[in-house]
């Protein structure tokens, strides 16, 4: 067994009005842009233009370091980055190598949060703000390569953890809670899928270099290569083999492929940018008033609906990712659960709600199944009026035929004969009495050779018979009750 | 500014060389100037997909366009410079020669490491580089940018004056400008209450190597200087300016090879169209668009910020540099707006004084002989003031001859009324 | 030698720091002997910087291409041209090489605040919480810099392209991209 060493390093691209170092309109994914049509001078590099840094892009920065715990540094610096490619314009990229904007920085990955087995601190390196670069399109017929640089500019920051990292669960809950918390601020304007948020994964096993994964696209793609890497390094060094130099690979979508070894890394000869003046922050004005204006953190959201509204993760979860349908949510406990007095509506919302919205393929929207109608309807399943299956159906029913909605609930459940079977019960045990009697063989099999798995079958006859007016459980009850006291006839 | 030039002689740039009009020539190396136009849209605000026109627009368009004609030199395919020629000095060796030969009344160069200061000394006009940052680099090629300075050539101080006034503003767009705060205007009394000017005459610039007219013309300088019952003259030192020509190259390759990297063909300019599987077409573009002197630079450039080169050279002369301005500091009696808690020095002196050049300019035959570390110690006069971005002018005094006035950083004001002063006298 | 401070010259009045490398001010020269003894002195001379004991680092064949490569020129030079170039490279790199033997101290690296003449080591320009913000509503696109959208064309400028791209001939080859 090889211990597994993960390091993440990840590119992610600022909502910004403007770009990084000139003021041309940062329009990040929106590939439906005429290429080269957001451009200044500066980021087509022409000879006499010259960076000025935009001040959006600290306040990202530095909303990202809160979020990551780091220490921001009050004084931070520019390099340049040499090396020559067609979508570079500089022939170098402007970066913060020797003096980021923040350093050590640590996220905790928990159970309670992040619904791992175990807790774990991952460390947090540097987080620091470059430029990002124009896209290029390589032409298979004719084996030319198209540039466009509306890209080019765009405020990058870069965010390297350490490699803390021993298991996969723990990347992808990683992943995950950096894009939220990033999406909670504001920074960022997407996801991996966009290619908004890029990450590159360095894996190592034992003492050995570590290997460098490049351009893997989402987050199950990461996953999958990190799984195949990790078997390929161990089979390496089981055969005799070891990994001593650092190489980059990368991911086909089935195996991993190396794109260049030691000797095609190249000398990236980083230079102090000579033109650029340095960041010079007032720490103790600054980040006090600024993480006062953020909003509640991420899992401090999550807390609050856990503590308080009684959440498990999963469900936590769910409404996180969906910032309408958390408020909906809350609205709706406010109306059905502090006002009513009724019980927390959350699993009708999580997964009957949402599963009516898959089938009938629709997105969410609050008028679908306005708050009123909801709190009308938990109000009589509550109080037992509507059976749990009826419900079902009968919210699918109200989500397609809005009309529906403006009828007194019980007048429809009566007029759909839903209405449960209930009071003294009478209806209920001529039911199950119907059904015995009609189920001969399967009653013989249940009492007399105790096949209790054939209940089921009787349970199901009922609740037809029943029309699903009643609750699975109460039909088990009564029928159990009543083949005690069952005799064969004769 | 011949920045594709490069060097201090101004004889390898595009059109072909350029001569010194305070020396004979008989011949024109000139065989033709041809008249080139071309036509470039009106600053209006329609002004997208309008391209800059190699003929004549057409009848609808014209008005929208502006003519612009100008003169190309062809040279004679086998011209002779006579042999009495010497060089003109650069890289502004252009500006220069235009202002001696009385062609326009004042041009506009840049400095990086003596590259106004020289030709100006070699043409006998005055020269002068403002503290770096004065003026805005916004628009101008960059070659090293922590030294490119902007600077004015004239035969007349109150031209340069004038014309200082005007550029001596802030430019956001220049992330190098000096603050509006930062900069020491012009004061009424420069030289009051008869308090004596100090002129300080760095020991380290009395080299062994200087040309024995220039040594002459030198001592003639200073005594008269000396007699001046206003000025007081004092000896100092400052040891980094014996380092500061391998400081500075080392510096302006590295910036040099930094900032020529954008220049591969895609966006603009010159594109070789030739390409293999082994050189792709962006090193085609720049071996042959390049000339020589420039490729060396930017290879040797390349080597100091490499891992061979970069704690040992680059990092060195950061902190060599670092330490020479801390030097020139300590010995002015103003105070240095960048630094200010460190200056003032109440016995310091108001400015300093030294020759520009080590000699007389160089024939151009026995130019060509001269390697390029040769070359490079003709600028151990300008240069350790470049690092240090002090305001300077070069004084004419005898032909080819000159000296320089330097300032405390931001005291540009300050040198041209001295340099007014002691023009008179 | 030539690194020290010359001991001829009297000094009465010293304003000194605490390194080896001190900058001074001299005796004032007052009288025509004391201006003729002063620039009958001469410290050192340019040449000096040229003497050949190569004992630095040399640029050799493989190094040189190397460098030629990140440079991003060709590397398919002509014998001639290629030693003329490595000769040339090592000249100059001797030249730089004098830098080695210069020692800085740690104690004065502390001093060392300014290495470029840019307002780093001031509190100028120091942001707070409301300047920040402040700086972020007035920053608006400068048409003169080619910020404002759709106003002119990028392409104009190179006389190949594929409609609106840009583009690089022999294709790129993904492997080099950082």
């Amino acid at each position: 067994m090889h211990t597994l060493k993960i390091g993440l390093e990840i590119h992610t691209q600022l909502k910004t009005a403007r770009k990084l170092f000139s003021l041309s309109h940062n329009n990040t994914s929106n590939l439906l842009t005429k290429p080269n049509s957001q451009v200044s001078f500066f980021d087509v590099s022409l000879p006499g233009s010259q960076p000025r840094l935009n001040p959006q892009a600290i306040v990202c920065a530095l909303k990202c370091a809160i979020g990551m715990n780091c220490r921001v540094n009050a004084v931070s610096k520019f390099d340049r980055k040499h090396y020559f490619y067609g979508d570079q314009p500089l022939g170098y990229q402007i970066t913060q190598r020797y003096h980021a904007i923040a350093n050590d920085g640590k996220v905790l990955l928990t159970k309670r949060y992040d619904g791992l087995a175990e807790d774990r601190s991952i460390g947090i390196e540097q987080i620091q703000l470059e430029q990002d670069t124009g896209r290029s399109l390589y032409k298979l017929d004719n084996g030319t390569t198209d540039i466009d640089f509306n890209r080019s500019n765009i405020p990058l920051v870069e965010m390297v953890t350490r490699p803390d990292f021993n298991d996969i669960e723990q990347v992808r809950a990683f992943i995950k809670k950096y894009t939220k918390m990033l999406q909670n601020y504001d920074i960022c304007t997407g996801e991996l899928e966009t290619g908004a948020i890029r990450v590159d994964v360095n894996v190592n096993i034992d003492q050995f270099q570590r290997i460098e994964l490049k351009n893997i696209p989402t987050t199950s793609a990461i996953v999958n290569a990190i799984r195949y890497e990790y078997k390929r390094q161990c089979q390496v060094v089981d055969n005799g083999g070891s990994i001593d130099e650092v190489e980059t690979r990368g991911w086909d979508g089935k195996k991993t492929y190396r794109l260049r070894s030691k000797e095609d890394s190249i000398d990236y000869r980083y230079m102090p940018d000579p033109e650029l003046p340095a960041i010079k922050l007032d720490l103790e004005d600054v980040m006090p008033k600024l993480k006062q204006s953020l909003p509640m953190s991420v899992e401090d959201k999550m807390e609050r609906l856990i503590k308080q509204y009684g959440l498990k993760l999963r469900d936590v979860n769910i409404l996180m990712n969906d910032p309408e349908l958390l408020e909906y949510y809350l609205d709706l406990y406010e109306e059905v659960v502090t006002k009513k007095g009724l019980s927390n509506p959350i699993n009708w919302l999580v997964h009957d709600f949402l599963g009516c919205l898959t089938k009938s393929e629709k997105e969410f929207s609050r008028d679908l199944f306005p708050i009123r109608e909801f709190s009308g309807f938990l109000e009589l399943i509550e109080d037992g009026t509507l059976t749990k299956q009826n419900g079902k159906l009968l919210m699918m029913h109200l989500m397609n035929n809005k009309k529906d909605q403006a009828v007194p609930i019980r007048e429809l459940v009566e007029s759909f004969g839903m209405k449960s079977v209930g009071g003294d019960g009478e209806e209920l045990r001529e039911i199950c009495r119907k059904v015995i009697r009609e189920n001969e063989a399967i009653v013989r099999d249940i009492v007399e050779k105790k096949k209790r798995g054939k209940m089921n079958y009787l349970v199901g006859m009922c609740m037809r018979e029943s029309g699903g007016r009643v609750d699975a459980g109460a039909v088990k009850k009564e029928l159990a009750s009543e083949l005690e006291k069952w005799r064969p006839l004769e | 500014m011949d920045e594709f030039g490069m060097g201090n002689s101004t004889l390898n740039s595009h059109f072909g060389p350029t001569l010194n009009p305070l020396y004979q020539q008989n011949e024109d190396i000139v065989s033709e100037y041809k008249q080139e136009t071309f036509w470039a849209p009106k600053a209006d605000s329609d002004l997208i997909n309008r391209d800059i026109l190699h003929s004549i627009p057409n009848a609808k368009e014209i008005d929208k366009y502006d003519e612009i004609r100008y003169l190309k030199p062809i040279l004679k395919s086998d011209y002779t410079i006579d042999s009495q020629m010497r060089i003109v000095g650069g890289s502004s060796g252009g500006a220069a020669a235009s202002v001696a030969a009385d062609l326009v009344d004042f041009a506009i160069g840049t400095d990086t490491g003596g590259s106004i200061r020289l030709p100006a000394c070699y043409t006998s006009t005055l020269g002068f580089k403002p503290s770096y940052g004065r003026i805005s680099r916004w628009g101008l090629i960059s070659y090293a940018q922590s030294l490119d300075t902007v600077g004015i050539i004239s035969k007349k101080l109150d031209i340069i004056e004038k014309v200082f006034k005007m550029l001596d503003v802030y430019d956001y767009g220049d992330p190098t400008s000096l603050a509006e705060n930062k900069r020491v205007r012009d004061e009424d009394n420069w030289f009051a209450d008869g308090r004596k000017v100090r002129i300080g005459l760095p020991i380290e610039f009395q080299l062994e190597n200087m040309g024995s007219g220039i040594k002459q013309r030198w001592m003639q300088l200073l005594e008269k200087l000396r007699q001046n019952k206003l000025i007081e003259l004092y000896p100092v030192s400052i040891p980094s300016i014996k380092y500061s020509l391998p400081v500075y190259y080392t510096l302006v390759t590295s910036e040099a090879s930094s900032n020529l990297s954008r220049f591969d063909g895609i966006r603009y300019g010159f594109r070789a169209d030739k390409y293999t599987d082994t050189e792709p077409e962006y090193t085609v573009t720049r071996s042959e668009g390049f000339g020589e002197e420039v490729k060396r630079r930017i290879t040797l450039g390349t080597f100091s910020l490499s891992s061979y080169g970069f704690d040992s050279h680059f990092m060195k002369a950061t902190k060599l540099r670092s330490r020479l301005i801390n030097e020139f500091n300590s010995v002015f009696r103003d105070r240095h707006e960048l630094i200010p808690e460190e200056s003032g020095n109440d016995k310091g002196v108001d400015f300093i004084v030294c020759p520009t050049s080590v000699d007389k300019p160089s024939i151009v035959s026995e130019y060509y002989n001269t390697s390029p570390v040769q070359s490079y110690l003709n600028d151990v006069m300008t240069t350790p003031i470049s690092l240090a971005g002090l305001p300077t002018i070069n004084i004419p005094y005898g032909k080819s001859e000159g000296f320089q006035l330097v300032g405390q950083f931001g005291y540009d004001y300050k040198v041209l009324k001295f340099a007014a002063m002691v023009s008179e006298s | 030698m030539i690194w020290e401070v010359p001991r001829i010259v009297p000094w009465s009045l010293i304003i000194a720091k605490r390194y080896a490398s001190t900058s001074v001010i001299g005796k004032q020269i007052s009288t025509p002997e004391e201006l003729r003894e002063f620039l009958s002195k001469s410290s050192w001379s340019t040449q000096d910087l040229l003497n050949l004991d190569r004992t630095g680092m040399k640029i050799d064949k493989k190094l040189m291409d190397g460098l030629l490569d990140l440079t991003g020129l060709r590397k398919s030079l002509n014998d001639e041209d290629q030693s003329k170039l490595m000769n040339s490279l090592n000249d100059q790199l001797q030249f730089l090489d004098r830098l080695h033997s210069i020692d800085i101290p740690k104690e004065e690296e502390k001093d060392l605040k300014l290495t470029r003449l840019v307002d780093d080591a001031s509190e100028d320009g120091m942001l707070d919480f409301h300047k920040l913000n402040s700086e972020v509503d007035s920053t608006k696109p400068d048409f003169l810099k080619g910020e404002v959208e759709d106003t002119w064309n990028p392409i104009s400028l190179t006389k190949e392209h594929d409609e609106d791209y840009y583009i690089v001939k022999e294709g790129l080859i993904k492997k080099n991209k950082a």
